[in-house]
């Protein structure tokens, strides 16, 4: 039986084709800093893409890489994140509730190394969006995939990735500075996912909105817990016809039915999480206790 | 299912007041009624959240740009009002 990976990553897919790919090589060995094969496993499932992604188109990769469909997928990715977290065998678990995010290329390892810093750490990273704005405004001024490969292509991608933040945006409540309203890859230890019970399932709004915020802030309000925001190190989201990131004109409308659903569950507004949080920067190393 | 009976003029305002006090910790006494939601400080997201959460609370439905097009407490409930989704 293989070593116990460090860390394991759980990557919801759905019709990612031309996303999926990137994601996971920039979660791959040779893409990812201090991270060599063996030390992190990834998890895809694939909650009913019309062509299921194939794990041997990955095996170039390098690393451990396991490929699960969702037998009875709905809107909803919860159910898809939950038997990713079922799957893996780490001690500290990342999820990417949407496939279309590509790692910066020290994440991974400043995840694990904020890991260390509390007994119960809620790790979140700063969100982005590829491209001049939010993807749901730079559309409409024609941003588009091509557009993308082509800023992706100005940077050497992947060769170049840690010049990703010259062609992205930080989005709304991304994390950085201010109250923070989800992360895009939060890692927690496998007894924080047991006692939250994994993403929770009632939510069945598409794409995950409500129930990734309502998976941080859940996280972040337990007892003992301390967010820890990693610094340097991000998501950035690839343009591929999301509910929100992607949806311009009606993006307004799904965050409003978001935050409708999550009233309706919680009986309290969705809101940003402001509790007191650490700050690591994984270049020096150090941590600010005092945002 | 939407209710029967629109919820009150009186009942939506004082709810709304406390709603956007709690948000950004104010007294409900320091929200004016005349002064528009971003000058309140209220972000445009947290008016879209606002949008969703009375959707819920009164079951009724509103269009997610109807408080930026009546961007005061006042006007959006003269809208609402006009839309029969308050008395």
């Amino acid at each position: 039986m293989a070593e116990q990976p460090e860390i394991g990553i759980v990557v919801v897919s759905y019709n990612m084709a031309r996303e999926l790919p990137r994601t996971l090589q920039s979660l791959s060995p040779d893409y990812q800093k201090n991270c060599p094969p063996g030390r992190c496993e990834v998890i895809v499932v694939d909650n009913g893409s019309a062509e299921p992604p194939d794990a041997e188109r990955f095996a170039s990769l390098g690393m451990n890489v396991t490929v699960r469909r969702q037998q009875n997928p709905g809107p909803s990715p919860a159910a898809a994140v939950n038997m990713g977290l079922a799957l893996t065998r780490a001690p500290l678990v990342g999820v990417w509730i949407d496939g279309a995010r590509l790692a910066s290329p020290g994440l991974i390892d400043a995840c694990a190394r904020a890991a260390q810093l509390h007994p119960k750490p809620v790790i979140a990273t700063v969100n982005f969006h590829l491209g001049p704005s939010e993807q749901y405004l730079s559309m409409q001024s024609g941003y588009d995939r091509l557009e993308e490969d082509r800023l992706l292509a100005s940077i050497d991608w992947p060769r170049g990735a840690d010049r990703l933040g010259e062609i992205s945006t930080q989005v709304w409540h991304g994390g950085r500075d201010g109250p923070m309203l989800e992360s895009n890859a939060l890692f927690l230890r496998r007894e924080l996912w047991d006692e939250l019970g994994g993403y929770d399932e009632a939510f069945e709004g598409p794409g995950g909105g409500a129930v990734n915020i309502d998976t941080f802030t859940r996280a972040c309000e337990s007892p003992g817990a301390q967010l820890i925001v990693v610094g340097n190190e991000g998501t950035y989201h690839q343009f591929h016809g999301g509910t929100i990131s992607n949806a311009p004109g009606h993006a307004m409308e799904a965050t409003k039915r978001l935050a409708a659903e999550y009233y309706r569950l919680r009986r309290k507004p969705l809101r940003p999480v402001k509790a007191p949080r650490w700050f690591f920067d994984p270049v020096s190393g150090a941590l600010d206790r005092k945002l | 299912m939407l209710n029967d009976q629109p919820p009150s003029r009186s009942v939506f305002q004082e709810w709304i007041v406390n709603y956007i006090a709690s948000v950004i910790d104010l007294e409900p006494e320091a929200i004016a009624l005349d002064r528009t939601f971003h000058d309140i400080g209220m972000d445009s997201a947290e008016v879209v959240i606002m949008t969703g959460v009375l959707e819920e609370e009164f079951a009724i439905e509103v269009r997610a740009e109807l408080p930026f097009e009546h961007p005061t407490i006042a006007s959006f409930l003269d809208a609402l009002a006009e839309k029969k989704l308050i008395s």
